[in-house]
């Protein structure tokens, strides 16, 4: 095939060579092959660290050295497990739990090879402790669960002992957690089991596992961190602050898109087509205020908020603005930059459409409503995602106003969080993860959705400063 | 009278009242912007420019203490800090994060299948909130995280990479030699298909290497930096510090991306075809075509860095929990804690200062860019 084809002509320092088609397209083919290694590696170096962070926030210790790309929460045995304990427990699979009644066995395999040569005695067995549901608490260890210990097999040959531990709830409460202690003799290995513990902590004269939660059910065993920090983490009143958080969240980058969407576009449009005195001011005023940074701005406007706007606020029963969400939106009601952006699209739209209804006697906020906006539909979408963006992320502006920690947003929370888990000994990072995964995950999807809105704001943006 | 005449004949009964209406809605209609301008951002700046000049704990009221706060700023070893770790700071992300991300757009300005898929991918972490990449940021440069389990790979197998790349360069240098005087090939010196044989070739020679007991890991100790919990610093800057110029840099360079990309599309192809005519290679191409076009871009680009390194403060404020304050603060952190962290009472005077010369650094980069950048497009 390749012989009956054309050559090619190649310049090459300042010539022009004969080569044969297959030479060029050999090159060609390799040079793509070259440019996809090297667009994945610089994937890699992206969002590489992103999604191992993901991946790293449904473990039980998100900090192992050498890092771990296949642990236990991964494999599909330990989901098998879990359903199946979960299904003991309670009858549920997904969720897991320990209701009254009911008998919950599982079976431990261990390798007991350096066994006769710790010289214990054989019918030394395995015991088997609850634990209290949190890991601070000191009372509760769940006083209405039997536990006992059985030797199931011995399989001599290879020095391996099944044993089956057995649980039985004589009491009347359920629990949606029981946590479990197996010591073992110094030196035993764990080989197999129905669900892996979270932790094994080898000492010098025993070897202790641990599971912090031994009915998960399946979902329970893989969201185990998600459910903790979504459950868990509480503040005054007992009340879950996660979910507060993204409440408050959501609440407030709605609103916020939907005051930028009415005023932005109202200022947009009047320095657009209006025509008044001191528009060019204003514009050039407009300006300035995106040059100078808000760490100027914000000792005043702190203040403005404490005394509640001169006063006013008294009117509706509230001595100060702080801490409250009419705070965050007042002192930067209208974004500058949603301002400009939405101006920019008006200048494109012809403006014959708006003289003929000028013509036809409309008055200048009928125009606007009736002509402009429904043609502004797509800016406005795009203004909507941009805006919905940048207040679900924004941190400085809520960090000051905001002092409780039933109002904080998200951001705000995540830094609670890291302050509280942080500040104990390195192994709570895993929920700390899992809490920024959930943050992230909102403005994620809008992003997947909406991606070329999202790369025609930050040039709109961009450009305009 | 005349005059008076002249006006009505000019002025039709419609057109007058056009411009009465329409002042009315201007005004209505920028009720928002004018509260925000007036109040927020107005009377705020004159307040904080009064603030400057005196002293004020918020309890008290305000006494005038003329200059004193800015002698004050100077002598202040802790305001001095913030402003070198600042400037240092903006300098060294603004330029590796420009140049990088010009790279990143000039490989991802291609058309290929699925490039879109890549280009998604890389603005990730443009996306994220800062906190949320923060927290992760901080979790990788653990103590006992991932950053230094790779570091202590690195040292580990530093041999291999170097005989790695001493392999790949002898065996492309050998083709190359072999294909243009054996076969007087025309070709380039990085020619796809000689690079991909001297890349498969080196891996096989390190492999083979490995294999045969030569080359053996380094027995190094594990890497045990705390990379944002530490006074150590490196180069006279604090270690916790390099950390947040990586993290920064590594987060907005796809903003940057996407900016330089939308320049790259405007350059006209027939300068990259005439380019090649002249025997222009890649490195060429991007030095002496891509560049020049793209001035107005890279001013913007450069200003909007500086501006944002400038005002630096959420990756700081996540930190600030784990790091020693003085390894890490910034001007903008530096107002902040002044007014809110300061242990003791809020030093309002000190703050307004600094947010001052903040925003004097911040004004002074828009007017370079005014002067030596070309205003394009509407660059402000």
């Amino acid at each position: 095939m390749s012989s009956r084809e054309k050559p090619v002509g190649v310049p090459f320092r300042s010539r022009i060579y004969l080569v044969s088609a297959a030479w060029v397209r050999r090159r060609r083919r390799t040079r793509l092959l070259l440019i996809y290694a090297l667009l994945s590696a610089l994937a890699l170096v992206m969002i590489g660290p992103l999604l191992y962070a993901f991946l790293s926030s449904f473990r039980e210790d998100a900090l192992t050295w050498p890092p771990e790309f296949y642990p236990q929460k991964f494999r599909p045995h330990n989901w098998v497990g879990a359903w199946q304990l979960g299904r003991q427990g309670s009858g549920d699979g997904w969720l897991g739990g320990f209701s009254a009644g009911r008998t919950v066995r599982f079976t431990l395999v261990f390798r007991t090879a350096s066994y006769a040569a710790n010289n214990r005695a054989p019918e030394e067995a395995p015991t088997v402790m609850l634990l209290p549901p949190a890991a601070g608490m000191t009372t509760d260890p769940r006083p209405d669960i039997q536990a006992s210990v059985a030797l199931l097999e011995e399989r001599s040959s290879i020095q391996e002992r099944v044993y089956e531990v057995r649980l039985s709830h004589a009491g009347r409460l359920f629990h949606d957690r029981v946590r479990l202690a197996v010591r073992v003799p110094a030196g035993w290995q764990l080989a197999g089991a129905t669900l892996w513990p979270a932790l094994i902590s080898p000492r010098v004269s025993e070897t202790v596992l641990t599971w912090q939660d031994i009915t998960p059910g399946v979902l329970g065993y893989l969201f185990e961190n998600y459910l903790r920090v979504w459950t868990a983490y509480r503040g005054p009143g007992d009340k879950p602050l996660f979910a507060r958080w993204v409440t408050n969240s959501f609440f407030l980058a709605a609103l916020r898109v939907i005051l930028t969407l009415a005023l932005a576009s109202l200022a947009g449009y009047a320095l657009a087509r209006l025509r008044f005195p001191g528009r060019n001011l204003l514009f050039l005023s407009s300006i300035f205020t995106m040059m100078v940074p808000g760490q100027v701005t914000m000792i005043s406007n702190f203040l403005l908020l404490r005394d509640g706007l001169f006063g006013i606020s008294r009117l509706f029963g509230t001595e100060t603005l702080i801490n409250t969400y009419a705070g965050v939106f007042l002192p930067g009601l209208v974004g500058i930059s949603a301002v400009f952006l939405l101006k920019q699209f008006f200048e494109s739209i012809p403006r014959e459409l708006e003289e003929a209804a000028r013509i036809d006697g409309a008055s200048t906020f009928q125009i606007y409503a009736r002509i402009v906006l429904p043609l502004s539909l797509p800016a406005f979408g795009a203004l909507a995602i941009l805006t919905f963006h940048g207040a679900w992320n924004e941190l400085f502006w809520p960090l000051i106003v905001l002092r409780s920690q039933e109002m904080f947003t998200l951001p705000i929370g995540l830094m609670n969080l890291l302050q509280y888990y942080g500040a104990q000994a390195g192994t709570n990072w895993n929920l700390i993860l899992a809490g920024a995964v959930m943050a992230a995950i909102p403005v994620l999807v809008v992003f997947l959705i909406f991606q070329r809105y999202f790369i025609e704001g930050i040039k709109l943006t961009g450009i305009r400063g | 009278m005349g005059g008076r005449l002249v006006r009505r004949l000019l002025c039709s009964y419609t057109l007058c009242m056009r411009t009465r209406e329409e002042l009315g809605w201007a005004f209505l209609f920028l009720l928002p912007l004018l509260w925000t301008l007036v109040v927020a951002f107005g009377y705020a700046f004159i307040r904080a420019v009064y603030f400057s000049f005196t002293e004020y704990d918020l309890f008290k009221p305000p006494s005038w203490v003329g200059l004193k706060n800015f002698n004050h700023l100077l002598e202040d070893s802790r305001f001095l800090l913030a402003l070198s770790h600042t400037l240092v700071f903006s300098a060294i992300v603004t330029s590796v994060q420009t140049i990088l991300a010009l790279l990143l757009a000039v490989v991802v300005n291609q058309k290929l299948r699925g490039i879109t898929l890549f280009r998604a991918g890389y603005y990730v972490p443009s996306i994220s909130s800062s906190v949320v990449v923060t927290l992760i940021f901080a979790w990788l440069v653990h103590r006992r995280g991932v950053a230094n389990f790779l570091l202590t790979a690195l040292q580990q197998y530093a041999l291999y990479l170097l005989v790695f790349a001493g392999a790949v360069a002898l065996l492309h240098l050998l083709q190359l030699l072999w294909e243009r005087w054996r076969w007087k090939a025309p070709t380039r010196f990085f020619d796809p298909l000689l690079l991909l044989t001297s890349l498969l070739g080196a891996a096989l020679v390190t492999i083979g290497l490995h294999q045969l007991g030569v080359l053996r890991p380094r027995a190094v100790p594990p890497m045990e930096i705390a990379w944002v919990s530490t006074e150590r610093t490196f180069l006279g800057v604090p270690l916790p510090l390099w950390s947040i110029m990586a993290l920064n840099i590594w987060t907005t360079i796809p903003t940057f991306m996407v900016i330089f990309l939308a320049g790259l599309q405007d350059v006209p192809k027939e300068l990259y075809e005439a380019a090649e005519l002249d025997g222009a290679g890649s490195w060429q191409k991007l030095w002496y075509v891509t560049v020049p076009a793209l001035r107005p871009v890279l001013f913007l680009v450069i200003t909007l860095g500086l501006i944002g390194t400038l005002q630096m403060f959420d990756q700081v404020a996540v930190l600030a929990g784990l790091a020693p304050l003085d390894s890490i603060i910034t001007l903008a952190y530096y107002i902040y804690w002044n007014m809110f962290g300061g242990g003791g009472l809020p030093r309002v005077g000190m703050a307004s200062a600094a947010a001052l010369f903040l925003a004097l650094l911040t004004l002074a980069v828009v007017l370079l860019q005014r002067r030596f950048g070309i205003s394009e497009k509407g660059v402000l």
